[in-house]
Parts: C-alpha cells; structure tokens; sequence
C-alpha cells in the first residue's frame, strides 16, 4: 500500500468513525427532546431550543473529525 | 462548441454547461486589482451583498402607520427574532438582537443565493481550465473563518467589558495560583484551549455544511441526474438555513455567556431568575 492511499484510507477513516459518536450523540438528544415534548407539549418551543443547541454541540465531534480528514485529503503531502 | 470557441478569443464569460463536477476546495481567483485578489466566493459575496441591500430598500421603501401585506409580514418575521434573542440570550438578549439578525440575514442570502439554479453555471476561462464566475462564499474557508474571528473578538471584548481585567483570571489563573491551588491554575489552560476551539467549531461548521451540500449535489447529479437531485436538494436548503440560523445563535449565546454576573453577584441574581421561570407559563397560557 503505498502513502497516497494510506492517506485516503485515513481520511474515510477519520470522518468515518467520528461521525459515529457524533451520531449517537444526536440520536440521543433529539429522542430524548421527544420524549419531552410528548410528555408535556406547552414545553415544546422551550425544549426545541435546547434540542438544537444539544445536537450543535454533538455535532461539534464529527467537525474536528471532518477537519482531521480535510487535513488528510488536501494538505499532508 | 461555439461559444466555448468565442469564449476562448475572448477570454471572457461563457454561458454553457459542461459535465458537472465537485468544487475544488480553493476558491479561483478571478481578477487582480493591485495587490488584492478577488476570488470567485468573494464575487458571489459581493452578489448577496448588492441582493441584500436591495431588499433592504425594498422592504423599507414605503414605511406606514398601518402596516401593508409585505410590512406586517417583516415586522412579525423581526418580531419573532427579537423575541427569540431575548429568551436565549438572557439578559443581554435584547442588546445583542442586532448582531444575532445581522449574521442570520447575512448568511442566509449567500447560503440560498448559491442554490439558485444557474449561480455556478457562469463559467470564465482561466489559464487550466474553465470555472464558476461566482462561488457560494460560505464554501470558501476564509469567509467562514473570518466571520468565526469576528465573534471570537467580540466574544472576549464583551467579557473584558463585563468583567474588567479579572476576566483574565479564568484563562491564566494567578489567584488560584497565589492562594497555592495549582490545579485550577492547570484548568485555565484548558479553558484557554476551549476558546480557541470554538474558532474552529465555528467556522468549520459552517463551511463544511454549504461545501459538503455542493459536493452532495454534484455528486448526485452524476450518479442519478437531475430528478433525484430535487429530493436531495431540499435537505441541501435546510441544512444551509439551519446553519445560518446555528450561527447566529452560537455568536449570541457565546456571547451571553460572558457577560452574565460573576459568581458572587449570580447568587443574589437567582430570586429574579426563578420569578422569571414562574411567570413564564402565565404568559403562555
């Protein structure tokens, strides 16, 4: 295997696995939000703000991983 | 064939489709004036700028007592926006409304002035090759870098302007240091890492949700063709809306952070703060 596709690999690698975390992350946070909302709806426009900036925040992870694979793709030689 | 012939003798603009393909992670520089270089994101900057102020002289042309159709519906959009700053930025929300409307317009024209069809389609020759006259300006990373930079600054000037020079202390933690609690000394560290983080959170964000929408639709449009690119395009839409919406609200809640009360001023704050909580509902129902 040679560098160029080492460094491909690594780069579907990284954004891969992160968005994993990032996934679960998000899936928690908005199924937990309707659960909320389904438990008390006068909530809903309350809760629905914490959802996004919940979910903002998970999605943060898989950016640093998106960064790591941009690194990889287009500036490591 | 023909046009691409004219185009090549004139060097100039060239309406014409060629096979699609994902943008190149660089903006194209298209023309030079002097030392400053004007890349293609930064006509497509430019473009929402012009698109901008126009529809702020159109929706402020003819102001009335009593509002017409396209006024009411701006007030009520304003209305809900200022409505929204001030619930979550507390208590500097209101304040803070301008920044928060200026970044959520301001995005919001270039991310959906660049899914309009044909914004990419004006092609200029360059020395390799041929590319997009305008370019989306959030696909670009300076811009996204630049508008993160932005509220960076401001960020730290709200909290130096709130908290005086002791704002300092929660980064590079002499007190603790003096008072022998080295570990919260150790701490600072990682809340001076954690601001310069969310530069890159931000910026990030932002370009690699328009730059990944781009790529989605060029990608799609090669594998399936244009109809399967209108189910995709509609999640393209919302996401360059949510993100320009996420910005806006990051820039305002960051910066409500720092300008809350310190410690010893939020305990005697907390009275107010439940009697808010408790009004709430009365006002809902």
């Amino acid at each position: 295997m040679d560098a160029h596709a080492a460094q491909l690999l690594g780069a579907g690698l990284a954004i891969g696995l992160g968005a994993v975390g990032a996934g679960i992350g998000i899936g928690n946070v908005s199924g937990k939000a309707v659960e909320g909302i389904s438990r008390q709806p006068e909530l809903k426009n309350d809760l629905q703000q914490v959802m996004i900036l919940g979910i903002v925040f998970c999605e943060t992870v898989a950016i640093y991983a998106l960064v790591v694979s941009l690194i990889l793709l287009f500036v490591a030689k | 064939m023909i046009l691409g012939l004219a185009g090549n003798l004139m060097g100039g603009i060239v309406p014409f489709f060629p096979e699609i393909k994902a943008p190149p992670i660089k903006a194209e520089p298209v023309l030079q004036v002097g030392p400053v270089v004007f890349t293609n994101s930064m006509l497509g900057a430019l473009l929402a700028f012009v698109i901008l102020l126009l529809l702020i002289r159109l929706m402020t042309r003819r102001l009335d007592e009593r509002p017409g159709k396209l006024q009411a519906a701006v007030e009520m959009l304003v209305g809900g926006l200022y409505n929204f700053a001030k619930g979550s930025g507390g208590s500097t929300g209101a304040a803070l409304f301008p920044l928060f409307a200026g970044l959520l317009v301001w995005l919001l024209v270039n991310n959906w002035l660049a899914l309009i069809p044909g914004f990419g389609q004006i092609l200029v020759n360059g020395p390799d090759g041929s590319f997009p006259l305008f370019r989306a300006a959030n696909a670009d990373f300076n811009n996204t870098l630049a508008l993160a930079l932005m509220v960076f600054v401001l960020i730290h000037t709200f909290g130096v302007r709130n908290h005086g020079i002791a704002y300092f202390a929660e980064f590079v933690n002499i007190p603790a240091l003096l008072k022998g609690q080295p570990i919260d000394f150790v701490v600072g560290f990682f809340h001076t890492i954690g601001e310069f983080a969310k530069i890159i959170s931000l910026s990030f964000r932002l370009f690699a949700n328009i730059y990944g929408g781009e790529i989605l639709i060029a990608v799609i449009l090669g594998l399936a063709g244009p109809i399967a690119v209108i189910f995709y395009g509609l999640e393209v839409v919302i996401v360059a809306t949510i993100q320009a919406f996420i910005f806006g609200l990051l820039a305002l809640i960051y910066i409500s952070l720092v300008s809350e009360p310190t410690e010893h001023a939020g305990a005697h704050a907390e009275p107010a703060v439940h009697a808010t909580a408790a009004t709430e509902p009365a006002t809902n129902s």
